[in-house]
């Protein structure tokens, strides 16, 4: 019975001790939180702002570019493939983390360049001159592909450690921008919501073998105009040659919207 | 670092396979996908009997509005014909067209037939009868859009208004800007404000029944307050919204007309708000010591591009408006000055202007911050870019200098791309800040 009050006492002092400890660990969490929270923001507003203003506005609009684009593509149909190498955008295997500079530099300065020499090229019309034509024409093309965007970078890591499957992507990815500009329907044929696939088979310089209707849309004017894309898009970037196999045998199957 | 590497690689694999661009399946072959076809712009025309040859010309006059996806050929003369007959298709056919909208009398003087003829499959597509009332204007786009929607499955922009600033009334020693809408191609032109002041940033609600603004009071008038105002359509009145001290404006109606945002510098600095309309409570957006101005809503409102100072220059954020600081991220990095932001109805695609070679020019990016394109050039000072609702168009103002003392700004509309259609306004002075009913 002593025990009692004592006992009493006790609990009541614990807790008194133990609330204030809890509502303090709660304040703390909760403090945590909001600290948490703000450091998100600042690194957020830090990102943000890290990413400086390397590069310029686009000096040409969209149509001078799709200009450009087309005759291109133009050249390409009368010359070889090699031009069409040259397409691909150069990822230097070390190129790791400093995504955008690289880029952007480039950017600029072939604006640059485009700007002063692309004129006096023209007037002049030296081989050398045409030469860096083309060579322009090949990044421009890119360029109005890649939709002028500021590139996150692609390049996180080097091509020395990529696989068979990341290769085959990286090619894959470049084919829906090489086919889209080929790919057009009247409106009558646009309102519909089709789809068919398409299963093309490719050479070793990119040269479309075949193409086949491998999922129908149902109607025959569709698949035809989709089918006739894939043959003005002729020749393909060209498979890098691990993947050889792969675009022999018809495993890309495009689809026509998806 | 070689495990950091292949992790890293993995993770790339991970996020292709999840991109969408190709998708493997169970036989060994891999989807890609093209996506949307372009456009082969179809070949039409209007033609009309004798009684119904204006309306023709308003109808012509709207496709060829839709340059990327429309060719217009030359009407021609009347051609007789009666409500059952059936036109000449081969004749159509060998010229190249795909659609013919025909126009007809109907059964009384008042009535207008328009149908709506496919040329390929030899085939009545649409009729409708519409009732020539005093605004001819009115029936034709109402016309045009019922045969637009049959031919592509989604509305036109035949049936919506632009509002826009005009100083026409003013002169330079008492400059007066008012507040007009017309139709989307200039036509019925009507001046709604009388406030002898400078109206500034109107915009439209969602339904068009509302139409918000800023004033600058004339000199008349005490003070420089720049007070929000709010006007009725219907009833023609406008009334005060927000009359903080300093600056009330930039303001746009989010989904429901309930509440717009705008921007207030009652706190000392500018920054974004949401109002509700009825209750004017106020909710903080943006809150950073750099102004936040220029709010631009998408249509689920889910997203807010707004112009900011916080990289030490104008650019362009986004947000999430439902909290204060949301989801905050910047998407233009580059150009000296970008100013008014504006989203497509879809959300994906913002305008805007920039400083470039001495003047303003109009830009379009992507608000994942791709896809930087310039839409205009050598084309004198660009500014004030909107979408219009379908996406197809944008309206901007154009402003060319006359002489050292004189410079004329109307407004122009170009497709999304940066073909420029034509200007919608004329003889009104400098025109300023288009915008687009839904």
């Amino acid at each position: 019975m002593n025990h009692h009050p004592l006992q009493r006492h006790l609990t009541i002092s614990a807790g008194m001790h133990v609330i204030p400890l809890a509502l303090l660990v709660l304040y703390l969490l909760f403090l945590n939180e909001k600290l948490s929270e703000t450091r998100k923001i600042n690194i957020k507003l830090l990102e943000t702002s890290v990413r400086v203003d390397m590069v310029a506005m686009p000096e040409m609009t969209l149509r001078e570019l799709k200009t450009v684009n087309v005759s291109q593509v133009n050249d390409n149909k009368g010359g070889s493939a090699e031009s069409t190498t040259k397409v691909e955008a150069p990822i230097k295997p070390d190129d790791i983390v400093m995504k955008t500079e690289t880029s952007k530099k480039d950017f600029k300065s072939f604006l640059k360049e485009l700007g002063q020499k692309l004129p006096k090229n023209e007037k002049k019309g030296t081989p050398k001159g045409t030469k860096m034509n083309e060579d322009l024409r090949a990044d421009l093309r890119n360029l109005v592909v890649a939709g002028n965007k500021l590139s996150e970078g692609r390049a996180l890591v080097g091509n020395g450690t990529q696989s068979n499957s990341a290769e085959f992507e990286k090619y894959l990815g470049m084919i829906p921008d090489h086919v889209r500009p080929f790919w057009l329907l009247p409106s009558y044929l646009k309102k519909d919501m089709l789809q068919c696939r398409i299963r093309i088979y490719l050479g070793r310089d990119g040269m479309l073998l075949k193409a086949v209707v491998f999922e129908p849309s149902g109607n025959e004017e569709y698949d035809e105009r989709a089918i006739s894309a894939v043959q003005k898009a002729s020749p393909f970037p060209v498979p890098p040659t691990e993947l050889l196999s792969k675009v022999l045998n018809g495993e890309i199957i495009l689809g026509f919207p998806l | 670092m070689k495990i950091l590497l292949y992790v890293l690689n993995a993770l790339v694999i991970f996020c292709l396979s999840f991109s969408g661009v190709a998708q493997e399946t169970s036989d060994g072959v891999t989807v890609v996908a093209v996506g949307e076809a372009g456009a082969i712009k179809a070949r039409m025309t209007v033609v009309s009997d004798t009684k119904t040859e204006d309306i023709k010309e308003i109808i012509a006059s709207d496709f060829a509005f839709y340059v990327r996806t429309f060719e217009v050929l030359d009407t021609g003369a009347p051609i007789t014909g009666t409500l059952s007959q059936t036109i000449d298709h081969s004749h159509y056919n060998n010229k190249g067209l795909s659609y013919v909208l025909q126009l007809l009398r109907g059964k009384n003087d008042n009535a207008v037939v328009l149908k709506v003829w496919d040329i390929k499959s030899k085939g009545l597509l649409a009729e409708v009868e519409g009732v020539r009332e005093d605004n001819v204007r009115g029936l034709a786009h109402t016309l045009s859009d019922y045969a637009y929607q049959k031919l592509l499955n989604k509305k036109s922009v035949f049936k919506t208004k632009i509002i826009f600033v005009s100083d026409v009334l003013g002169s330079p020693k008492n400059p007066i800007k008012e507040l007009y809408i017309s139709d989307f191609d200039g036509h019925n032109l009507r001046q709604l404000t009388r406030h002898s002041g400078n109206v500034l940033s109107p915009s439209f609600s969602n339904n068009g029944k509302k139409i918000v603004y800023s004033l600058i009071r004339g000199q008349n008038f005490r003070g420089r307050n720049i007070d929000l105002f709010i006007y009725d359509v219907d009833s023609k009145k406008s009334e005060i919204l927000s009359s903080f001290p300093g600056i009330n404006s930039g303001a746009v109606f989010l989904p429901g007309d309930q509440e717009v945002l705008l921007t207030t510098s009652h706190s000392g600095n500018a920054e974004i708000y949401r109002m509700n309309i009825k209750t004017k409570e106020l909710t903080q957006i943006t809150s950073h010591p750099a102004p936040d101005v220029d709010p631009s809503i998408n249509r689920d409102g889910s997203l807010m591009a707004f112009l900011s100072g916080r990289p030490g220059k104008a650019e362009i954020y986004l947000s999430d408006p439902s909290g204060m600081e949301k989801d905050v991220r910047r998407i233009s990095f580059v150009g000296e000055f970008n100013a008014t932001p504006r989203f497509s109805t879809d959300g994906k695609e913002i305008v805007f202007s920039s400083w470039i070679n001495n003047s303003f020019d109009i830009f379009r990016i992507n608000s994942d911050a791709s896809g930087l394109v310039r839409l205009t050039k050598d084309f004198g000072s660009n500014e004030a870019p909107v979408f219009s609702p379908d996406g197809e168009f944008i309206a901007f103002t154009s402003q060319r200098v006359i002489s050292s003392r004189s410079a004329v700004q109307n407004i122009y509309i170009m497709g999304r791309d940066g073909e420029i259609i034509r200007p919608i306004t004329n003889k009104m002075g400098n025109c300023s800040t288009p915008r687009w009913s839904n």
